[in-house]
């Protein structure tokens, strides 16, 4: 006769990773993983702000992109462009192959905006 | 010959702050730099993290140093680009050389040294092999991406772990090069948690701890690299070679203040490369300051700024009179002394502690700690205590310590110790003394 615990069923772990906190020097090592139920549970952590941080870390992956762009009439080839803020993880290296194929012009100030939008992300 | 209240070399970071902080106190300031533009550095150093402590905002290197060029261009400090000093004088005479006017001469009555740092070469740690083209320090292949829009090659293996071999593991990847590895000598990362998640964890860049390049070959260009594992004696161990073909090596193993008009003007140089300093960054030379990387490497340009700010200030006030600085007789002389656990320690003295002042000690570990305590001791006593979570030798330290004349006799002693250690180190500094 087969039976299952029910301690068994929620102990599954679905998409399990470890994620490592960055918001302070602990640099705890997070496990995170989704339940069940599909809730976002992680261990690890030492913290609230490294909950925080690894369930968006988990989810919504975010970085910067900060790279150069070519510049017509300047001393030099490029100038140092950067995201306004952050975008989603899977997106950068499509960001960056867009702002390679950009070209702005000379004079460009800190803050100037160079693509809108970029890949929808406003 | 022109006249200046303050000289600064060099327009970075370091001086840009030097400068400001010592026009506000009414000096007369100019500014002299060798490249095009002001920025020093931080114009190549386009990722972000700069400025959380300073100005609490998140900003790319040519952000934060935009903050304070405009603030040089609002104010009535003169600036002089294209120029290189090529020599000082102990009476304060500058030499500087640039293709408009030549050779110029100017008096001034202060000199604040902010030259800043140049990377330690491939030659420099005798790394074997040939010597092709392809092999650059990790900051001038950053130089050629970042501002010259060259692509180093495509290929690439890093020497290093430390913040700037992160970084330029990052951006060598998002300018569609393969970066193959990083090796590291160290059994740890040398840069900050954050670099290694962001420059190799997230584009699944091989980290090798332990290991470092034994070989290099190629004749005209890199061909390829190979790595061996290091035991505790930093001897390669047989067997654990890796052969990686790469076209472009990047070495990022330190840099070295660039201290050379200071030794020619006879500044005596600390143990850390740059000038021996006092409690107001004036080096061996009266009147001459210095500040920012060419005095202590630094690893946040919001300390950099602080540590420029206070050299900018005394500045002004020695220029203007206002501030007399003793040399010390012998017998008066304090000595800062890096202890357990210590690299170096800024100032290396105290020349004018006569009442109760709070001084400020930048230092570095040797190894890295968790749950330990700093120690200043003179005198056989404990003078200054701190408590910190973690130390690390990648991450400069600084407190400000009260010093009062009373309990501090010639020698001031820096140690960086386990909670348990503390009585016997007691011990053995009163039975040294005694």
């Amino acid at each position: 006769m087969e039976t299952s615990s029910p301690s068994s069923i929620s102990q599954e772990r679905k998409e399990e990773r470890e994620i490592i906190c960055v918001v302070c020097p602990n640099s705890c090592r997070l496990t995170v993983w989704k339940d069940a139920k599909d809730n976002v549970q992680i261990s690890g952590n030492q913290c609230g702000r490294g909950l925080v941080y690894g369930e968006n870390e988990y989810l919504h992956p975010v970085r910067m992109v900060i790279t150069t762009m070519r510049i017509e009439g300047a001393p030099y080839a490029v100038i140092p462009v950067r995201s306004e803020d952050s975008i989603p993880k899977p997106l950068i290296f499509q960001a960056i192959k867009m702002i390679n194929q950009s070209m702005c012009r000379s004079p460009v100030k800190v803050g100037d905006v160079l693509i809108e939008n970029i890949l929808g992300t406003k | 010959m022109m006249q200046m209240d303050i000289v600064v070399i060099g327009g970075g970071p370091a001086g840009l702050a030097a400068g400001l902080a010592a026009q506000e106190k009414g000096a007369e300031v100019m500014i002299i730099e060798r490249d095009h533009e002001l920025g020093g550095i931080l114009q190549q150093c386009i990722h972000n993290g700069f400025g959380l402590k300073h100005f609490k905002e998140e900003l790319t290197g040519p952000e934060y140093a935009q903050r304070f060029i405009d603030q040089v261009k609002e104010s009535p400090i003169q600036v002089m680009l294209n120029s290189i000093v090529l020599s000082i004088t102990p009476d304060h005479q500058v030499m500087v050389m640039n293709a408009k006017q030549g050779i110029v001469h100017i008096q001034a009555k202060a000199i604040i040294l902010a030259m800043g740092c140049r990377e330690r070469t491939r030659g420099a740690i005798n790394i074997p092999g040939t010597r092709p083209a392809g092999i650059f320090p990790a900051g001038q292949a950053q130089r050629f991406i970042n501002i010259e829009g060259y692509l180093p090659g495509h290929r690439v293996l890093i020497l290093g772990s430390g913040d700037i071999g992160m970084i330029m593991a990052r951006r060598c990847t998002l300018e569609g090069m393969k970066v193959l590895g990083v090796a590291e000598v160290l059994p740890y990362p040398s840069g900050l948690k954050r670099n290694q998640v962001q420059c190799l964890d997230d584009y699944d860049i091989p980290l090798y701890l332990r290991h470092t390049i034994i070989d290099i070959r190629g004749k005209e260009r890199v061909e390829g690299a190979t790595i061996a594992q290091i035991d505790e004696k930093w001897r390669p161990i047989p067997g654990t070679e890796k052969y990686f073909d790469c076209d472009t090596i990047l070495f990022s193993v330190g840099l070295i203040p660039e201290n050379e008009i200071s030794v020619q003007a006879g500044i005596s140089i600390a143990r850390n490369g740059g000038p021996d300093v006092n409690e107001y960054l004036q080096t061996t030379l009266p009147g001459i300051f210095a500040c920012g990387n060419v005095l202590q490497v630094h690893d946040l340009v919001d300390f950099v700024t602080e540590e420029a700010q206070h050299a900018g200030e005394n500045a002004a006030l020695y220029a203007q009179g206002k501030l007399v600085i003793p040399t010390p007789s012998p017998e008066h002389k304090i000595t800062i002394v890096p202890g357990e656990n210590v690299g170096y320690v800024v100032p290396e003295r105290i020349d004018d502690l006569h009442s109760e002042k709070v001084v400020k000690f930048s230092y570095r570990v040797k190894n890295p700690r968790s749950n330990i305590r700093t120690q200043l001791i003179s005198n056989g006593k404990i003078i200054y205590t701190r408590r910190h979570k973690f130390v690390l030798p990648s991450e400069m330290i600084s407190i400000e310590a009260k010093l009062n004349p009373e309990d501090v006799d010639h020698e001031i002693l820096v140690n960086v110790i386990e909670k348990d250690q503390l009585v016997n180190i007691i011990e053995r500094t009163m039975m040294e003394e005694n």
